[in-house]
């Protein structure tokens, strides 16, 4: 052990992340700077009190590069698919055909609020679906803050394994657990999320009265997408869990639809009108972008041939062991493993490749268009890359000087073995709200969950599996997202409202996953 | 006034290029000081360190 615990020493090791909460929450800082001055708040600490050198700083920080290499490649390359669909015009055309296809209210509003959100974290993430959706709610006729927090609320269950489970991908990094290992427990904890998360969603939007119509198809489809996304994440194709979940919930959908009680004449106002630029375009080939990563991600990772043949060129770089002069020891070991042509961030590349040249051949993608869709992804790219960057070298440096380990041996020590299983997905929720991210909620604190798991004689699975579904519910929360949101309705300088609304509806939530994760506890 | 609006223009227009170069920086910059260190370049690899702590400090001001 490097420090002896004591409060002194375990609020010295909490500072740097107690830097970034002030930051981001009192005074409103991006995650880039609040991350960069956390960062410094870790250096200093881990050299002045827990005897870090310069070597070991070092290591940690080329340690942390390769991690955020490794996510970084799937986020550029989905935002690259996001934008190439959306300027086909998918997303637009998909915004209009699902409400024209019902007209009640609580199916429109979980069409649209809770499953087409819940599909869009699949493919693309980072605030789109909120960003997409909440203005096609409000266009339905619910109010701003309705809309935005549906939309919110809506897609929580699926950002784990959504944004081609990026975050899950950082899980894996950070704890150096095999995804078979963490799928199973981290599945099924979003995966019972998902029903509070629809029922929620008509709650919202239509009350008491709407939220007992949904009980029955929330039921049927929230089950659908959390046995799809368990089995996708389960089989090792995590990458297209929330995709996944998320299509099999839209089709269920559509044929509950068809039911008579819930079929009902859709209104025509109640339907936006087809935008000028999508004249004579056909929604089925404007999707095929994302048909095909479908049919590429599973034919890579099933067809064991192609994935021995792309799987040939892996990077990565060797450490040697690493001691803080107070005796803490990292064991010498290679870093995080880079499969640069079968990683999943590839295969998103190919899918851009072949659908741009598709796109352009039919004419979906006018010439010229390549420029504006590059600049929309690095616009959007940098800002998160280098706030990624910032915290994962701050987890990074913490990880390697024993503070991870002396936060986690101080929680282990004040929160009792019975009840910490519940209180894993609030840690996991209070770090995706700092930072405004899943995936940054698993750097920060997915190494110290482990820990504590260990030190408690806990199942790490299913700890770990709680701090990744309280990150995904408590990500939706953050004023990061909210204000994203927020923009594209007009509610710009009214995230506060907002953020109220959402936070109450967040507790039951990341409440009942908490429930969840405790009485599994008993049983493992 | 006028002269201070232009500058905030032209700062506003630089933060997008400046992010991108940090962005690059903070990547290539530690892999660079990982090899010099298995070098045993010392000196070569805290000149890179100390970059990259200020490359750091450019993040926070840009933002």
């Amino acid at each position: 052990m490097a420090l002896s615990l004591s409060l002194w020493t375990w609020l010295l090791a909490f500072l740097p992340v107690l830097v970034v909460v002030v930051l981001m929450l009192v005074f409103r800082w991006g995650g880039s700077r609040a991350g960069g001055l956390g960062w410094f708040a870790a250096m200093i600490v881990a050299v002045l009190a827990f005897g870090a050198g310069f070597e070991l700083l070092v290591y940690a920080q080329v340690k942390a590069i390769l991690l955020s290499l490794d996510v970084l490649f799937i986020i550029w390359t989905a935002l690259l698919l996001f934008n190439i669909a959306r300027e086909a015009g998918a997303i637009r055309m998909i915004g209009r055909a699902l409400p024209a296809m019902t007209g009640d209210p609580v199916m429109q509003s979980l069409l649209i609020g809770w499953l087409m959100v819940s599909f869009l974290q699949g493919m693309g993430g980072f605030g789109v679906p909120v960003a997409v959706c909440a203005p096609l709610l409000v266009g339905l006729g619910y109010s701003p803050v309705q809309a935005v927090a549906m939309a919110a609320i809506g897609h929580g269950w699926a950002v784990s394994f959504g944004s081609l489970a990026s975050a899950f991908q950082t899980l894996m990094a950070i704890t150096g657990l095999p995804g078979a290992v963490l799928a199973p427990f981290a599945a099924l904890l979003l995966g019972i999320a998902c029903i509070p998360s629809g029922l929620l969603v008509a709650l919202i939007g239509n009350g008491w009265k709407g939220l007992r119509r949904a009980l029955a198809p929330v039921a049927v489809i929230g089950l659908v997408m959390g046995v799809v996304q368990y089995l996708l994440a389960t089989n090792g194709l995590w990458t297209l869990g929330a995709t996944g979940g998320g299509i099999a919930g839209l089709l269920v959908g559509l044929l509950w639809m068809r039911l008579p009680k819930y079929r009902m004449t859709s209104e025509a106002q109640n339907v936006p009108p087809k935008a000028a630029e999508d004249q004579g375009k056909s929604l089925w080939l404007s999707l095929l972008a994302y048909g095909l990563l479908v049919v590429l991600a599973f034919s890579i990772n099933l067809i064991e041939p192609v994935d021995s043949f792309l799987s040939q060129v892996r990077l990565t770089l060797n450490f040697p062991a690493l001691t803080t002069s107070l005796g803490w020891e990292t064991a010498a070991g290679p870093g995080r493993l880079i499969n640069i042509f079968a990683h999943p961030g590839a295969i998103l590349l190919y899918t851009c490749i072949i659908s741009y040249i598709v796109y352009r051949r039919v004419g979906y993608i006018q010439k010229g268009a390549l420029k504006s869709i590059l600049g929309r992804v690095v616009r959007s790219g940098v800002n998160s890359s280098l706030g990624i960057l910032a915290m994962v070298g701050l987890a990074s440096v913490m990880l390697h000087s024993g503070m991870t380990y002396l936060l986690a041996q101080g929680l282990s020590a004040g929160i009792s073995r019975t009840v910490y299983p519940a209180v894993a997905p609030f840690i996991g929720a209070l770090g995706a709200f700092i930072t405004g991210s899943n995936n940054n909620s698993n750097v920060l604190f997915a190494a110290l969950q482990m820990n504590a798991a260990q030190l408690l004689g806990l199942s790490v699975p299913l700890i770990l599996g709680a701090q990744t579904a309280g990150g995904a519910l408590g990500s939706v929360l953050a004023p990061a997202k909210v204000i994203v949101g927020c923009s594209t309705v007009g509610l710009a300088g009214q995230e506060g409202s907002v953020m109220r609304k959402l936070l109450g509806y967040g507790a039951v939530t990341i409440g009942t996953v908490a429930l969840a994760a405790l009485l599994i506890s008993w049983l493992f | 006034m006028m002269e201070t609006g232009s500058e905030v223009d032209k700062m506003k227009a630089l933060r997008p290029k400046l992010r991108i170069g940090l962005l690059v920086l903070q990547i290539l910059l530690p892999l660079a000081a990982y090899y010099a260190l298995q070098a045993g370049q010392v000196g070569l690899t805290w000149g890179l360190a100390v970059t990259f702590t200020v490359s750091m400090v450019g993040l926070i001001w840009v933002g």
